[in-house]
């Protein structure tokens, strides 16, 4: 279980890392087109596509955390093994329509470098981000995964 | 069955996933979503959403105001700017009766103009000004009530993540609801303040007047609060003056507040690393919400909900703003039961076409729409400022509650001045 969380952990790290270099880049960028009037070329653009970086390779370490929202107002009167079967249930769920965003998102990912498309300024292709994507979901699946597996022994333990 | 009963369906269904089997916001809206557009318009439709409406979504520039916003509330959070304000807000007017209590709310609105989340403001003064007031005998009531209101004022007073949410929903300008947003947080600041007066005046055992300060030592306290007013003027200013858009003010205020926290030597190893991690951690967590709340707008859009909502209403021929009242009235009982996150994101999509039909500015109702979720944060059961307060101090949380009344009617008499008198939240705007 350990190397399986190890994973969402690590693409964490990246997208924190992507965060700190957003900042920077848009600082940079403000800095020189103010005071030199010479802006960093496509910066919005470069901007989009580390977005796309950080928010999905962040989704996964979130999950783990136990960071993402959910209203425990009727739930958690529930007794402990009704609580069980419902969080089976919904992750259970989550795990699917999570999976079908992952084959999703790639077979896009596969249209986009058949049509071609790039970004429209700094003509980089956009597959690779959206590719990127598509490994940000499947990260996130693993973080799922990893979360049903331990609420199954929770209630083994129990 | 009709395309808006199968829309009307859809947003029953998100209640119930929410409520009754506690899935992940994110995740319900994108599942209700998925299912909606797949039995409205089949299965190539509903693939081609979610396989291109996440991305699409987080690469959008304006997107990018949401993480680096958090990103510097996280570091401002993580430092000891909001001790120094309440320091220095506790020396000016700690000494006059509730003048701790009055000096906690002035202190959450000055946080709140560097911060964007009304958590970060509770917690902070759940930590510095309640062992104080507990010093100076303040009862219980008085003082965790209005920590857990004046906390609220982050989500308020710009930056405030309500507004760019709200902002990026509806496709407003996030610039102008900051502006303003600026003048309403002032006059819900008076307006907890006038509560506290209020409340002291009759009950003085309360909330007794704390030490009296010498003026050089009012003067020197106002020192150790440059680096506020000074991120304040870098981003509002900034903003204001046209000089950066709103999402490059948040990496101007990041690496603002990260220049603050190095030279005044608050930054360790630790203290970074933590900083980033809970930025990407509630940028994530803020991100799938996002994303699930664009698939099921997709679906509302399909399911032409938000139309037949509009033309039910005008049907009724009532006056706008019976129909603006039931919308508050509304959301007062959903933020009885949602955090901000899935209120608004939830919500907006169905509400947001009514109001513009009624004729109400967009700009306006962000306002109040930020204020009305602000009371969801103080209100039973789900009254999260409450839980964080009550959790970190164990202070019971009926008496919390009990003590936010008071200024549960003040927020309300603010919504009301503000209703009318719009100009309260736009004059400032028609400047820019």
């Amino acid at each position: 279980m350990k190397i399986i969380d190890a994973i969402p952990r690590i693409a964490g790290l990246v997208a924190m890392g992507v965060l700190f270099l957003m900042m920077s880049l848009t600082v940079a960028d403000v800095f020189l087109r103010a005071a030199l009037s010479k802006p960093i070329i496509g910066a919005t653009e470069i901007t989009e596509q580390m977005m796309v970086a950080m928010v999905f390779l962040g989704l996964g370490w979130c999950a783990l955390q136990g960071k993402q929202i959910r209203v425990d107002l009727f739930v958690s009167r529930y007794s402990p093994g009704k609580q069980r079967v419902i969080d089976l249930i919904t992750y259970g769920v989550g795990l699917i329509l999570v999976a079908m965003m992952c084959w999703r998102t790639f077979m896009a990912t596969l249209t986009v470098q058949q049509l071609g498309i790039t970004c429209s300024y700094i003509e980089v292709p956009k597959f690779p981000f959206y590719a990127l994507a598509a490994f940000g979901w499947a990260v996130l699946f693993v973080a799922m995964a990893s979360l049903f597996v331990k609420r199954i022994k929770d209630g083994a333990e129990r | 069955m009709n395309a808006e009963l199968v829309g009307l369906t859809g947003v029953v269904m998100v209640v119930v996933l929410l409520l009754f089997f506690r899935m992940w916001i994110g995740l319900a809206m994108a599942f209700v979503g998925f299912l909606g557009i797949l039995y409205l318009q089949g299965f190539k439709q509903a693939f081609g959403v979610v396989g291109t409406v996440p991305y699409e979504t987080v690469a959008y520039y304006p997107m990018a105001a949401l993480p680096l916003f958090v990103f510097m509330g996280v570091i401002v959070g993580n430092t000891s700017m909001g001790e120094d304000l309440y320091d220095a807000a506790y020396k000016w007017i700690g000494m006059l009766r509730g003048g701790l209590a009055s000096a906690t709310v002035l202190a959450c609105a000055v946080f709140a103009a560097i911060t964007g989340s009304s958590a970060t403001g509770t917690v902070l003064m759940g930590k510095v000004a309640l062992p104080q007031m507990r010093r100076y005998k303040y009862d219980d009531t008085i003082a965790s009530g209005c920590i857990a209101s004046a906390g609220t004022m982050g989500i308020l007073i710009p930056p405030s993540m309500g507004l760019i949410l709200y902002g990026l929903l509806t496709e407003q300008s996030v610039g102008k609801l900051f502006i303003a947003g600026f003048f309403p947080g002032l006059l819900l600041t008076i307006l907890l303040i006038l509560t506290i007066t209020i409340t002291t005046a009759f009950r003085p055992e309360v909330g007794p007047a704390g030490p009296k300060t010498a003026f050089k030592v009012k003067v020197s306290s106002l020192k150790k609060t440059w680096h506020v007013v000074l991120l304040f003027l870098l981003v509002l200013g900034g903003i204001y003056g046209g000089i950066f858009t709103p999402t490059e003010a948040g990496a101007i205020g990041a690496f603002g507040a990260f220049v603050i926290v190095a030279i005044t030597g608050q930054l360790t190893r630790k203290i970074f690393m933590d900083i980033l991690k809970e930025a990407g951690w509630t940028s994530a967590m803020i991100f799938l919400i996002i994303i699930g709340a664009f698939i099921f707008m997709k679906f509302l859009g399909i399911s032409k909900l938000p139309f037949a909502l509009v033309k039910i209403i005008e049907q009724f021929q009532v006056s706008k703003y019976v129909v603006f009242a039931g919308i508050i009235l509304l959301y007062i009982v959903l933020g009885m039961f949602l955090e901000v996150y899935s209120a608004v994101t939830f919500t907006i999509p169905i509400i947001y076409p009514v109001i513009v039909a009624l004729g109400f500015d967009p700009i306006w109702f962000g306002v109040i729409f930020v204020l009305v979720i602000e009371m969801g944060l103080i209100t039973p059961p789900v009254g999260m400022n409450a839980f964080i307060l009550g959790g970190m101090t164990g202070i019971p949380l009926q008496t919390i509650f009990r003590g936010i009344v008071p200024f549960f009617l003040a927020m309300l008499v603010c919504i009301f001045l503000l209703t009318i008198f719009p100009e309260i939240a736009l004059f400032l705007t028609r400047t820019m």
